[in-house]
């Protein structure tokens, strides 16, 4: 049961995904492939939110993870991607926490204008 | 003048055995006596150069490993082969205190550091030694050169950057600099042994550009120390090549395939199935104390035989490449070469026999001395090649035996046919259902280069066959690193790698039973190999000819001659290379190394010889790869 990476991103007025803080847990994978992994998630990260809608919840299957996406009502949003044995509950328990914690340490009108990847709370 | 990887090295050996001095006519016919102690690195580098014989001629007269309990020899001078690692240096200062020799000549493998030099001068002055100690080399001969074009790293300590080290799951930083540094290390004393500054090209974004960019750092920083430098052009007289060689560094997980397929050619099947390590192979040989062999009321007993299996033995060399039948058949006709040489000799023994009764024998006398002293001293020469023949002769019968017990020809038909996408006779499911082909492990590489090289298989099927061979009692954890492998490598159409090649196969050896050979290859196809060329192959090939190739345009460029390091350089060679060294990290095997030497042979025109040198990390034969990669499988 393993847990690969959390990440908190906004959903932009125009429809993109912007990431704004992330953690990845690498160790299981090739010394060589960790890059194009991490790549790789945050690509996802980014599709993910931008194609679920406000306000909705989705756990997509690719190849052995699952991601598990939510995207709240103002548009804050958190995907965790795990194994197939993590269960999807707690995955948006997680998910409902972090955002919590982070709408607390980085109040709202901040996320917009926030760079990229800037904040790392996690 | 030594041309070659494997005859500069045996020159450095035997310079170092000479006191580190050149060696002269006068200590060749009369050297001095000497002890030679060695670690584990030092024993595998020295033990495909030189015989005990050999050594012996060079004086060693006691050989020990450096962490053995050794008596001390108060009169005679002892030469250090090891690595400078702090073991073998704590363990060096305790031979200084106890006083083991007369005088001590330290030659380091590898480059010593500052540090450990100063801790060995500082218990050599505590231990009253100064002046015991002579010299102190910096060798420089950090690898294991196996032939004149076949080089690799490690063969005792391999598990340390096996392909499981470099791709396992929880690696740190820090052990993986230590595993780069150290292949980049025995790079690096490979281009000083050939005192050549290549031009270096790897792939992007794994372990090759890594030992590539650090090879690179460390040859340009050698070359700008002018004090120091280890490339000065003076020592290579009569070099007249005007072109660098290129030094292409791969990666392993750029071709797994490759690393499982079974083979054909001999030399490789001998890695395979008979184990070939360090130019050696071990044999369970049955004794043959009866009438018949095939007596079953008598169980035969065995015996343990080791092969060596040198660079002087014209048989191998010439046969090392070649298909198996190829090589029965070569093997039967030196046989038969032989007896014709044995059979006159007799007759001459017959003939003198005669001397006495005979009047023309008489005329003939003078003739007949002329031809006993030329059978005399041919008759070293048969019975060395008498011994070389029993030799392949008993190899060919044990590589037959698996041969025929695993089905390998079979598999090795199949593995051809999925690599150039031509169809198969039997189906894949059926050849793993089948309980007589072959070890489960044999199953296990067939159907892992179905899943890299065939028409690609959904997850359902896949499923399905491992199922099928779990209940052939197959370890299926590989199977899920390779899947995990393959969605990771971005893989530009694959299978097209591999294609080019072909398989014809002909019945029957019937021209060989015809000729009442000892080899009965019933039921074994004789298979015919048209010429394909490896990935690897394929790379080195474009890279060469500066042709354009897909995989290979996005290769690195870098030359540590260039005064400014340029991340972006273009590579400006115009014409090709002729000469190349190959090196794969991560693990290489015969199969690839005998395609490219057919390839650089194909490629030879009179007058432009083309070169290649392969080199690898370790050779690892499938079997030991199989395991490597469940036990990656197992970890993810």
């Amino acid at each position: 049961m393993k847990l690969y990476s959390i990440a908190v991103l906004l959903k932009t007025p125009e429809g993109k995904g912007k990431i704004l803080a992330s953690k990845t847990e690498l160790a299981s994978f090739g010394y060589f492939q960790r890059s194009t992994v991490a790549e790789f998630m945050t690509f996802t990260n980014k599709i993910l939110v931008e194609r679920t809608a406000t306000s909705s919840r989705a756990s997509v299957k690719e190849q052995e993870y699952i991601c598990h996406v939510y995207v709240r009502s103002d548009n804050l949003s958190g995907v965790v991607i795990a194994d197939h044995e993590y269960p999807q509950r707690v995955a948006h328990t997680l998910i409902n926490k972090v955002l919590d914690e982070f709408s607390q340490k980085c109040p709202q009108q901040d996320w917009s204008k926030v760079r990229e990847k800037y904040v790392t709370i996690i | 003048m030594a041309t070659s990887l494997q005859e500069k090295q045996i020159n450095a050996l035997k310079r170092m055995l000479n006191f580190n001095q050149p060696p002269t006519k006068t200590t060749n016919a009369e050297p001095q006596w000497k002890v030679l102690v060695y670690d584990r690195f030092g024993q595998d580098i020295i033990s495909p150069l030189l015989t005990v014989k050999e050594l012996r001629d060079f004086g060693v007269t006691l050989h020990v490993s450096l962490h053995s309990d050794r008596d001390p020899i108060p009169d005679v001078p002892a030469i250090y082969f090891v690595m400078p690692t702090d073991d073998n240096i704590q363990r060096i200062c305790r031979d200084f205190q106890n006083q083991l020799y007369e005088s001590y000549y330290l030659n380091f493998i590898s480059a010593v550091s500052r540090q450990k030099l100063e801790d060995l001068a500082n218990s050599a002055i505590q231990a009253n030694a100064v002046q015991q100690v002579a010299k102190v080399f910096d060798q420089n001969l950090n690898f294991i050169s196996l032939e004149n074009e076949l080089f690799t790293l490690r063969h005792q300590a391999r598990e340390s950057i096996s392909y499981y080290a470099i791709n396992k799951g929880d690696v740190k930083d820090t052990e993986m600099e230590a595993i780069m540094d150290s292949i980049v290390d025995s790079l690096f004393s490979v281009f000083v042994t050939l005192s050549i500054v290549p031009i270096i090209r790897c792939p992007r974004g794994n372990a090759a550009e890594m030992v590539a960019e650090k090879l690179d750092k460390k040859l340009r920083e050698n070359l700008r120390d002018a004090r120091n430098s280890l490339f000065s052009s003076e020592g290579v007289p009569g070099q007249f090549s005007f072109q660098r060689p290129l030094l292409v560094i791969l990666d392993r997980n750029l071709d797994l395939a490759t690393m499982l397929h079974h083979t054909w050619t001999y030399q490789a099947l001998g890695h395979d199935v008979l184990d070939l390590q360090l130019n050696r192979m071990e044999i369970e040989e049955v004794i043959e104390d009866g009438p018949t062999m095939n007596s079953p009321a008598r169980k035969p007993r065995t015996k343990k035989k080791t092969y060596d299996l040198s660079s002087k033995d014209k048989i191998w060399m010439s046969q090392k490449g070649h298909p198996f039948p190829e090589v029965a058949e070569a093997v039967q006709e030196e046989l038969n070469a032989y007896r014709q040489e044995e059979g006159e000799v007799k007759k001459l023994k017959a003939a003198l026999g005669l001397e006495g009764e005979d009047d023309t024998a008489i005329s003939m006398l003078s003739d007949n001395t002329a031809r006993l002293t030329s059978a005399v001293t041919s008759l070293p020469e048969l019975l060395e090649k008498k011994r070389q023949i029993d030799m392949h002769m008993n190899i060919a019968t044990a590589l037959l035996e698996q041969i025929k017990a695993r089905k390998l020809d079979t598999y090795f038909e199949t593995e051809e046919k999925m690599m150039s996408k031509a169809a198969l006779n039997k189906s894949l499911m059926d050849i793993i259902s089948d309980p007589e082909a072959g070890k489960p492990e044999d199953k296990v590489r067939l159907f892992i280069i179905a899943l890299i090289c065939g028409p690609p298989m959904t997850d359902a099927e896949i499923d399905q066959y491992c199922v099928a061979l779990q209940a052939a009692n197959c370890d299926i954890s590989s199977i899920q690193y390779v899947r995990r492998w393959k969605s990771y490598t971005k893989l530009q159409a694959p299978s097209s790698q591999y294609a080019g090649g072909g398989i014809s196969s002909t019945s029957m050896f019937s021209s060989l039973l015809s000729k009442g050979s000892q080899f009965v290859m019933e039921g074994v196809k004789n298979l015919v190999v048209k010429g394909h060329n490896l990935p690897t192959t394929r790379i080195v090939d474009a890279l060469m000819e500066l042709k354009s190739l897909p995989d290979a345009d996005d290769f690195h460029y870098f030359d540590p001659k260039l005064l400014r390091a340029d991340a972006s350089s273009v590579p400006r060679n115009k014409s090709p290379f002729q000469e190349a060294y190959v090196f794969m990290v991560g693990g290489g095997n015969y199969i690839e190394f005998q395609n490219l030497i057919d390839y650089a042979q194909s490629k030879s025109a009179p007058g432009m010889q083309k070169k290649i040198v392969y080199g690898c990390s370790d050779l690892v034969n499938a079997a030991q790869f199989l395991n490597q990669l469940s036990q990656l499988g197992q970890e993810m």
